[in-house]
């Protein structure tokens, strides 16, 4: 563990290290919304999350893996994390689900544009200032909102355990 | 880092309504970062605002020392942070 590569995944792979994490991403999101960064605030708000479920799921023994799917991590959590979050935050994770994609993050806007019309997720908005970016915009405060939401409980949890 | 903590509780439970936190040391670095539930936040939508109201309070409260440990804090009202389980 004395060479850099391992201490460098020892270190993100400690729970401790990933919930502080996922505090410093959703600040991240927050600042990259207000300023209009639409498709790095979605990918930041969703890493916030998945860093949280990890950090959970580490801390009561789970193993590291590399997959980023969202619901495999949160059935890795401890009961009271997978009980709260279907419970009081049942649409938001919803909203987090269904928007989260991993290969966000290489999208230009564009991209995400196109991606969130195969999914769907541009019915009902309409097109203001913004044009088709609304779709975008609309999308990112959507999952923003979500992931603040689901993310706050978690937050709340991990000192409660 | 607790005294920081602790002092951090004193300050902003005195200046914010129904005040609640979970401030903690950063796992790899001397920095106070977690949460704060307060009803204060209830009126102030948006990040900018409600992080602009917890830096004007500790600016006025804290050294330039204090203040250089401060990561980020995150900041809910009682309902955003309240937890419900659903019965499995």
């Amino acid at each position: 563990m004395r060479d850099g590569k391992a201490t460098t995944v020892s270190v993100t792979r400690r729970a401790n290290v990933l919930h502080d994490a996922s505090i410093e991403r959703m600040e991240d999101a927050e600042l990259l919304f207000e300023s209009r960064r639409w498709v790095l605030s979605m990918y930041a708000a969703s890493v916030a999350v998945e860093s949280l479920l990890q950090a959970f799921a580490i801390r009561s023994g789970r193993p590291y893996d590399a997959n980023h799917d969202l619901r495999l991590w949160l059935a890795k959590c401890p009961h009271a994390v997978i009980t709260t979050i279907k419970g009081s935050a049942i649409i938001e994770w919803s909203d987090v689900t269904e928007t989260w994609d991993n290969t966000i993050r290489y999208m230009s806007t564009s991209g995400l544009l196109g991606f969130l019309k195969e999914r769907r997720l541009n019915r009902k908005i309409t097109l203001g200032k913004f044009g088709e970016k609304a779709v975008v915009k609309v999308n990112a405060a959507k999952l923003l909102r979500a992931a603040k939401v689901v993310h706050g409980k978690g937050l709340v949890l991990w000192q409660s355990q | 880092m607790k005294p920081l903590i602790s002092k951090l509780d004193r300050i902003l439970g005195s200046e914010l309504r129904d005040y609640q936190s979970g401030l903690l040391k950063a796992e790899l670095a001397d920095l106070v970062l977690g949460y704060i539930v307060s009803s204060s936040f209830e009126r102030i939508a948006g990040h900018r605002k409600r992080q602009a109201k917890l830096q004007k309070i500790l600016e006025a409260a804290l050294t330039s020392e204090e203040l250089a440990h401060l990561g980020p804090i995150v900041t809910m009202t009682p309902a955003e942070a309240s937890i419900t389980e659903k019965a499995a």
